[in-house]
């Protein structure tokens, strides 16, 4: 048994530290960031790199903070808000920082950190939870005159390899793709040698799957999904599942596999299913399931947690959501706060104390 | 078997505490504490068993978390026994702040997995809607940040106070 380490009387009492820590590790981000002016000790802690990622870790496995991030973004403006898996017919505003002006648009969302983007070379690292937000320094490719080239268009990735958060940035030029990488280590963009098998006409990418960014693309007239490997920073490349061409594809996750979803009969709006297939062991996929019929929806624009496929409607980020456990279509009711013309892009987020600088120190 | 009878055949421990009261407890029951349980592989059970980081009031509320959550003699508890103990459970940690502090080091020291979740948990409820200030007087904290750093510190964080 350990020797006697509790001091007790009115003024002095201790709780190891691990007890302390131990409770800490159970309480939301928001009373995290306030407990930090309790004294030095706890300061430090709840600072530290360990704690953050033990916390990150514990409320992803208690399932507390299954919540869908919702940006639109108009003309001049942009708004975010939350969906949680337990109302999915409840959209939360959410204030993004100052700093994040005019058309914002998001990358995607990692760990609780969310990547926003402006044009073709704003781009920001924010933490709802904490408030925390960064401007990246801007791109090397920045400019058309970058090597003499034009830029045709730009396409993003947000993801993270142990505590390093990177975006890479492919810039389509007239004739090839040159590819560069931000890391909040490094705290610089470089641009890097990376082989681009196959292109993505996205501007973002679709979906972010434990720190990996996955596009779908095409190349000779095959589809891919794209994915860049944030550590060994190399693109992959895997054929989408055999399916009749022409049909409507989406990225998405089904129970925290990369999932793709189609529509079989893309000409038939009227009344179409869609047949969700997953991803295994990162090379082939496996049908799951079949849902629908569903009558003059469109196309769906995500897939998230246990089956619930969203579609954006345009109009003040007006969303419909598909309910797997209770088989039923429900509405979002329109977010008056929302631009009235906008594009809806949607992530999965988790509230965590992530430091858009990765410098969550290390502590014992 | 029942278990009156099985109580007559069971083996008991005495534990002590560092103040010097005595309990005695059956020995399954005791090793609910798994570091009571290793004293008791280790041979100890002959003697007393000292607990010197308790006091008496607190090893008699320990013995009582013993007693209900003791293996049940079948092996196998039901659904409404497990209801039965969640409600005791909720029941024996709403105690004042103190009480619950020292039952929170007890199932520390005594590694008492179960105890230790329950009362970590009841104290973060408490530390959630709590002010800075609170949570100092009920750690007994003593506040280390000069009146210049925790203005400063606060003026970075202050969404999170309002």
């Amino acid at each position: 048994m350990q020797t006697n380490r509790v001091r007790r009387n009115r003024n002095t009492f201790y709780l190891p530290k691990d007890v302390v820590r131990d409770i800490l590790l159970r309480l939301p981000v928001k009373p995290l960031v306030r407990f930090r002016l309790v004294c030095k000790s706890w300061s430090a802690l709840l600072k530290s790199r360990d704690f953050t990622t033990t916390h990150l870790s514990r409320s992803a496995s208690h399932g507390c903070n299954h919540l869908l991030l919702v940006n639109t973004q108009g003309v001049n403006s942009h708004t975010m808000a939350l969906i949680s898996r337990k109302a999915l017919d409840v959209a939360v505003p959410i204030e993004t920082p100052e700093e994040a002006c005019g058309p914002m648009g998001m990358v995607g969302s990692c760990n609780g950190l969310v990547c926003l983007y402006r044009d073709w070379w704003v781009y920001m690292f924010w933490n709802p939870a904490t408030t925390e937000n960064r401007i990246l320094p801007t791109p090397l490719i920045d400019n058309p005159t970058f090597r003499n080239k034009e830029i045709m268009r730009v396409s993003v990735g947000f993801g993270y390899h142990c505590n390093d958060y990177k975006m890479v940035r492919i810039v389509y030029c007239s004739d090839c793709a040159d590819v560069e990488v931000y890391s909040t280590s490094r705290g610089c963009w470089r641009v890097i040698n990376s082989i681009l098998p196959c292109e993505s006409k996205q501007r973002t990418c679709s979906v972010i799957l434990k720190g990996v960014p996955y596009w779908l693309g095409s190349a000779s007239g095959k589809r891919f999904v794209l994915s860049f490997d944030m550590g060994k920073e190399v693109f992959r490349q895997v054929l989408v599942p055999s399916d009749p061409d022409p049909s409507y594809k989406s990225l998405g996750v089904f129970n925290g596999s990369l999932a793709i979803i189609y529509h079989p009969c893309p000409a038939d709006l009227v009344s179409n299913f869609i047949d969700f297939w997953v991803m295994k062991d990162d090379e082939s996929w496996s049908k799951v399931v079949r849902i629908g019929p569903f009558s003059g929806m469109g196309f769906p624009l995500r897939c998230w947690e246990d089956g619930v496929v969203i579609w954006a409607q345009g109009d003040y980020g007006r969303l419909l959501v598909y309910d797997p456990i209770t088989k039923s279509i429900k509405r979002v009711p329109p977010m008056y706060w929302a631009p009235k013309i906008c594009t809806t892009s949607v992530s999965s987020y988790i509230e965590s104390l992530v430091s858009v600088n990765g410098r969550n120190t290390k502590h014992l | 078997m029942s278990s009156t009878l099985c109580c007559s055949f069971a083996k008991n421990v005495t534990l002590r505490s560092s103040d010097g009261q005595t309990f005695e407890v059956e020995e399954a029951a005791a090793q609910v504490s798994q570091t009571i349980k290793r004293m008791i592989e280790d041979g100890c059970t002959g003697s007393v068993i000292p607990v010197p980081n308790l006091t008496g009031p607190v090893l008699a509320l320990v013995i009582e978390y013993f007693k209900k959550h003791s293996p049940p003699s079948d092996g196998c508890p039901t659904a409404l026994l497990e209801m039965e103990i969640k409600d005791w459970d909720a029941k024996f940690v709403a105690v004042d702040n103190d009480t619950l502090l020292d039952l929170t080091l007890a199932a520390h020291y005594l590694e008492i997995q179960g105890l230790l979740d329950l009362t970590c948990h009841r104290v973060a409820d408490i530390l959630n809607d709590n002010s800075v200030e609170k949570i100092r007087e009920i750690f007994h904290i003593k506040n280390d940040f000069t009146p210049e750093e925790e203005a400063e510190e606060r003026s970075k964080i202050q969404w999170a106070f309002e």
